[in-house]
């Protein structure tokens, strides 16, 4: 039987697939919705925090009881983080609580992390350069070798695109003899050589411990990070900068924020709240004199400020305006009874993301049904013929609508049968 | 007589199955060519680094070629079949019209199949001269979206040149173009090696779920229009 | 099994709003040749795809050796050749290529029909279709046609694109085609003259209408010509049951009808029509046709 209803739901899914990909996309193209997060710094000199929010285009600045400041006095209450402007005014002061306020030092304390779930979600590379950490010369090398382990480490020499064994087992003995189990769940580091020195790779085991592996003088250097018992690290960003005051941050699959210093590896928790690896952002932000860390979620952002010892001195939490609660998104619910998106910005993998918004989408597709009976009463036709199609309105909406069309020809009375 | 329907069909389109096989082995064999110069010219490593980093596919010159291939093929196969109504010819058939659209179209999609196999084994070789087999496996990875895309193409022309009435033929293309994008959706990391690794099995299913879609335009067809 | 090769009941199709023809009614037995007959958009060529299944009509059925035309089995398609408007046939193929692909889905397939009629085209094996005449083009479709030895034969408007000598082949060929037994031939044309001969029975369509299904020998036996002339050259006639149709040129008119003399002559009577020199003129199947259906 040509006429076959199974072929007839294939097309209605293919189209109700593409169509839930595409009119959303070109909705929100059409009506996008953009919004600005409020940055927070803390002043040392009134010590209290500082939001800096952009309204109507303009940076304002206030701070928790609400008064104004000008962007001069801002820059003059938050001098670690404005030093470049408060020399180029000749504003510097000579030191804040304490603590000198050298340029160089002031510089070499600056750093910024940022953490997405779209890197934690990132593909693992085909092969990793094994870079020489400690080099003959000023600058670190592009190597010639390349490495990957599954059961074993696997180094290959790309110019002869042949395995280099000698290496191969001096690297995955280090390993062994370190306690490593293979294969490896996850491998962290920077594969390039535009940084000032290289620490290598942290990697997790297949039993979850943390290694830390570089290339010292063609030899490998292994050592094993004791983590506190039960931790499981699903990301991490290694931080090399001449700071070398700790090898990275470090998040953990229960949303613990860590940090690994050069100190003999010791583990500092940072206590933060409301994060999730999986859907929030994370921002650090780190000065000479505080460290500055956002967590950015669809509907609230965080901040979270701590001293150099990493002990907390003070935090702040904001409401953020969902999409979903803007005008365009409130009218999206009512039109999109689901979203299905390949891509994600939380992910770098393609994938089918599907999203539901509320039931809003109910009210629209009665609406679309009757629109659709209505239109079938103008054609005469008759309704027994046409109930699966009303389902189908009722189900998916504005999706539904092109496949009735490619199913069913209303120009003739007897136009195909479902 | 399925046999005698591969018999016309070959004669309908062998010379330009011919063309297009001629075509693809060009194009692998200027890829060759240059990924030979390229490590004459660079290192090695600094070759391999690109690689991976997504930003050098050595062979992304075949991108849109097993696209191209199976629209040119769509196009030869189906168009002398639509010309005056001549599908009346196939359809009269004594034989199961199922069978019959399926036989051309499955005829089709072995033609395309050997011509992606030939890319897949050139590349494979090719690459495998000058890169290790981890970074080969991830290559033709990358690839199988673009050949899902020149089946897609092919069994939507199928679907649309059958289709008698031009305003449904007007919504399929709307579709298929909808669906073919999703093949290039990376484009701007098109060289991700793993960007499909999770949702690679459903986008197989999907494209050859497209196939019997031919049976509904073959059965619009045979409601007639105007 | 019945004779009945074809089957129309009530048979109406719609484009649409426009009605094309309503309740088409007639039978097509086994051995006949029938011919559908009508002018140029009068639903020949519908009622061609509805048989042939390439058309849903609006209501109504056709059957074809007892199956709906539009879901024949296998085994019945064997049974029936069609021709399509135009000779239509596989451009890129030659001659040899086009008949060794048919004869592989027919059992009984008769080549030597086919290669009887290639010799007297005087081509080489290799003389692709595309390069051919459309008179050539027609004799490789009779050709294949004939090598199926179909029990129904569907010829869809055979003389388009022919000149004289091709019609008249073809004519001649499918009449030596039915000298066999139980063969079933079933003709559309708008060119009429060739037909005279050959056909048993016709439908004739008209805009919106079946003007009629009769034997061509009872047609051309009951419907007449009678010719007279008028002093009065301001008459009007209108047409109705008794008169089909009719032309008034000056003072000469023509009525077409299926009666006799004697109700034309007590019709004009009894309006009043001063007539005289009324005589009957002897038709043609084209005469006729034209008399039935109008000029224009």
């Amino acid at each position: 039987m040509k006429n076959n209803i199974i072929i007839k739901s294939l097309l209605v899914v293919i189209v109700v697939f593409i169509a839930s990909i595409y009119l959303p996309q070109i909705y929100w193209k059409t009506f996008p919705y953009r919004y600005t997060l409020p940055r927070v710094y803390y002043s040392p000199i009134i010590e209290d925090i500082l939001i800096l929010k952009q309204v109507n285009g303009r940076g304002r600045i206030k701070d928790l009881n609400g008064k104004s400041y000008s962007m001069k006095e801002f820059e003059s209450l938050v001098p670690q983080s404005n030093y470049s402007q408060l020399v180029y005014d000749g504003l510097l002061p000579d030191s804040v609580n304490g603590v000198e306020f050298d340029v160089p030092e002031l510089r070499k304390n600056f750093f910024r992390v940022a953490i997405k779930p779209v890197k934690v979600f990132s593909f693992d590379l085909l092969l990793y350069p094994l870079i020489e950490s400690a080099p003959d010369r000023p600058n670190l090398v592009y190597p010639d070798e390349f490495f990957t382990i599954k059961d074993r480490v696997k180094i290959i020499n790309a110019s002869l695109n042949e395995e280099n064994e000698v290496f191969s087992t001096i690297f995955t003995d280090a390993l062994k003899d370190n306690g490593f189990i293979f294969p490896p769940k996850k491998i962290f580091g920077n594969p390039t050589t535009r940084k000032p020195f290289d620490e290598g790779y942290f990697i997790v085991d297949n039993k979850n411990d943390l290694f830390h592996v570089k290339r010292v003088k063609d030899m490998p250097y292994c050592r094993k990070i004791e983590l506190p018992e039960g931790t499981k690290i699903v990301y991490a960003d290694v931080v090399e900068k001449s700071l070398q005051e700790f090898y990275g941050f470090f998040i953990t699959e229960k949303n613990d924020l860590l940090l690994i210093s050069y100190d003999d590896y010791k583990i500092i928790n940072i206590p933060i709240k409301s994060y999730d690896y999986q859907n929030s952002n994370l921002n650090i932000v780190g000065d000479i004199l505080y460290r500055t860390i956002s967590v950015i979620n669809d509907n609230k952002v965080s901040f979270f400020i701590f001293n150099r010892e990493y002990e907390r001195v003070t935090e702040y939490h904001d409401l953020v305006t969902h999409k979903s609660e803007s005008t365009q998104g409130v009218l999206a619910a009512y039109l999109f009874p689901f979203t299905l998106s390949l891509s994600s910005e939380k992910s770098q993998f393609i994938n089918f993301y599907f999203e539901t918004t509320g039931f809003g989408f109910i009210l629209f597709n009665i609406a679309l049904s009757i629109l659709f009976i209505v239109f079938l009463y103008l054609r005469k036709a008759t309704f027994k013929d046409n109930y699966a199609f009303i389902a189908l309105l009722l189900l998916t909406g504005i999706y539904g609508i092109v496949p009735i069309f490619l199913i069913r020809n209303f120009n003739q009375s007897n136009s195909g049968g479902v | 007589m399925i046999k005698s329907i591969i018999y016309k069909e070959w004669i309908k389109v062998r010379v330009t199955f011919a063309a297009l096989f001629l075509l693809n082995v060009l194009v692998v064999l200027s890829i060759s060519i240059s990924t030979g110069n390229k490590f004459i010219f660079f290192d090695a490593a600094t070759i391999y680094s690109k690689a991976i980093f997504y930003q050098d596919l050595f062979f992304i010159d075949l991108m849109f070629i097993p696209f191209i291939t199976g629209l040119i093929l769509g196009i030869i196969q189906y168009f002398p079949e639509m010309n005056s109504n001549r599908l009346k010819l196939a359809l009269h058939l004594p034989m199961n019209e199922s069978k019959t659209l399926l036989s051309i179209q499955f005829f089709g999609l072995f033609l395309l199949f050997l011509i992606y196999l030939i890319d897949t084994l050139a590349i494979a070789t090719v690459g495998g001269i000058y890169f290790s087999s981890e970074i080969i496996n991830g290559f033709l990875l990358v690839s199988l979206p673009w050949y899902l895309a020149g089946f897609s193409v092919y069994i939507m022309i199928s679907v649309i040149f059958i289709e008698p009435l031009w305003s449904r033929r007007i919504l399929l293309m709307i579709v298929s173009a909808g669906f073919i994008n999703n093949m290039f959706s990376g484009i701007i990391f098109v060289n991700a090696i793993e960007l499909f690794s999770l949702s690679l099995p459903y986008f197989i299913v999907l494209t050859f779920i497209l196939s019997p879609l031919i049976l509904l335009s073959g059965s619009n067809y045979k409601r007639g229009t105007k | 099994m019945n004779d009945l090769v074809v089957q129309v009941k009530n048979l109406t199709h719609h484009y649409g709003k426009k009605c094309v023809f309503e309740n088409m009614n007639f039978e097509i037995k086994q051995g006949s040749i029938f011919g559908l007959l009508g002018k140029n958009g009068t639903g020949k060529t519908t009622t061609i795809n509805i048989l042939n299944g390439f058309l849903e009509p609006t209501s109504g059925h056709c059957l074809v050796f007892g199956e709906d035309s539009h879901n024949l089995s296998p085994q019945t398609k064997a049974r029936v050749g069609f021709l399509i408007e135009g000779h239509i046939q596989y451009s890129f193929m030659n001659i040899k290529q086009i008949e060794k692909y048919y004869s592989a889905f027919y059992s009984g397939w008769k080549k030597e029909a086919y290669w009887e009629l290639m010799k007297k085209l005087q081509v080489t094996e290799n003389q692709k279709i595309s390069k051919m005449s459309c008179g050539q083009r027609s004799q490789v479709a009779l050709g294949l046609l004939l090598a199926q030895n179909p029990d129904l034969l569907i010829l869809d408007d055979y003389s388009m694109g022919l000149d004289a000598g091709y019609r008249r082949l073809f004519i001649d060929y499918l009449t030596e085609y039915i000298k066999a037994e139980g063969k079933t031939i079933f003709i559309t044309s708008h060119i009429i003259q060739d037909l005279e001969h050959l056909l048993d029975y016709c439908v004739i369509l008209d805009y919106k209408t079946v003007l009629l299904t009769m034997k061509i020998q009872d047609f051309l036996r009951d419907f007449k010509q009678y010719k007279f002339e008028v002093v009065n050259d301001k008459i009007e006639l209108q047409k109705n049951d008794l008169i089909k149709n009719y032309e008034i040129i000056k003072n000469k008119v023509t009525t077409y009808t299926f009666s006799g003399m004697n109700e034309i002559e007590s019709y004009l009577r009894s309006l009043g029509i001063d007539y005289k020199d009324l005589h009957q003129v002897p038709m043609s199947l084209e005469d006729a046709f034209i008399g039935l259906t109008g000029k224009y």
